[in-house]
């Protein structure tokens, strides 16, 4: 038996990890992993508090699959824009994308 | 025989916390690890260990489409865009890669590579303080929230996909096609982004082989 709290205990540390990921390093396609992991860990969430819905309910886990589809699509777009970028300037460090830069 | 039962029942538990420290090691070393390459298959592992608690969770389709989508699509799409653009600044710690390389070769520190890595690591240490305030706030709430004790089944026995597929067309019919609008957006989009423009070939010509390639595209959809 698994308790509810235990997996969205989970989730939150792993939220937290991913976010410390995405923000100390500087490569664009391990901020954009790091992006992914805390899609995950919101889905965690997601499925951990469908169990207290009532049951014969699947709303939660519905939304776990609309998170999915749109982490999806922005991994998708994400990786076009930094392959693009790449091809531009040479570089994939977020640091030195400055072509708005006055 | 009790003893065994016991054990059956502790289980899943047991796995659980494996599985949650193999998320969160593997999470971690997404972060840490030099390599891009090596940062994507530690992320390959902290989808698959997600997956398993989804099993454990009693959600036995999206611990299918779980391994479908993220290990099976995204991250091999994040492999392909690493080994695409084919930068040894994008699989090794260049000189200068800021927090994450860490690797300034220069021993003998100029004072504006010692300014650099002064700054890199406050930035580190700024990163991980906001981390862990964010989890902290979350886990007190959490606490305080005193969530019932709603526990697992183990094995409820029956899939869930019946269940999703009801809801799915009948209660969320209009966000589910909003989502595949945004799939397809977001299809056409990446297209777009990524091709690539020939310097030494002609516009026309371009046009030519976007024409067909959405040609061979739409024959291949309907085939």
């Amino acid at each position: 038996m698994i308790d509810v709290q235990y997996a969205v205990v989970l989730g939150v540390l792993l939220f937290g990890v991913g976010l410390f990921g995405a923000l100390r390093s500087t490569n664009a396609v391990r901020i954009l992993m790091c992006i992914e992991l805390m899609l995950n860990a919101v889905n965690l969430n997601f499925v951990a508090f469908a169990r207290m819905l009532p049951q014969g309910s699947a709303a939660g886990q519905v939304f776990a699959i609309f998170v999915m589809a749109v982490a999806a699509a922005e991994a998708a777009v994400g990786l076009a824009i930094i392959l693009q970028v790449v091809r531009q300037r040479g570089v994939a460090h977020v640091d030195r994308i400055n072509l708005l830069k006055g | 025989m009790s003893i065994l039962d016991r054990l059956v029942l502790f289980l899943p538990t047991l796995g659980f916390f494996v599985l949650g420290t193999v998320i969160l090691v593997s999470a971690w070393m997404v972060g840490q690890v030099r390599r891009i390459t090596h940062a994507a298959f530690f992320m390959v592992l902290a989808f698959t260990g997600v997956a398993g608690v989804f099993v454990l969770l009693g959600a036995d389709f999206l611990a299918g489409s779980q391994v479908l989508v993220y290990v099976g699509a995204i991250a091999v799409m994040f492999l392909f865009a690493i080994m695409v653009s084919d930068l040894k600044e994008l699989s090794g710690p260049a000189a200068g890669s800021g927090p994450g390389g860490s690797g300034s070769r220069a021993p003998e520190g100029d004072g504006e590579a010692a300014a650099a890595r002064t700054a890199a690591r406050a930035w580190v240490l700024l990163a991980g303080l906001v981390a862990v305030a964010f989890a902290g706030i979350v886990l007190a709430a959490v606490a305080k929230a005193g969530l019932p004790e709603v526990s697992v089944p183990a094995a409820s026995g029956e899939p869930t996909t019946v269940l999703i597929g009801r809801e799915l067309f009948t209660k969320f019919l209009v966000p589910f096609e909003v989502a595949s609008v945004v799939l397809l957006a977001a299809l056409v989009g990446a297209i777009v982004l990524a091709a690539r423009e020939d310097k030494d070939r002609g516009l026309g010509e371009e046009a030519d082989s976007g024409a067909g390639a959405a040609g061979r595209r739409n024959g291949g959809v309907t085939a």
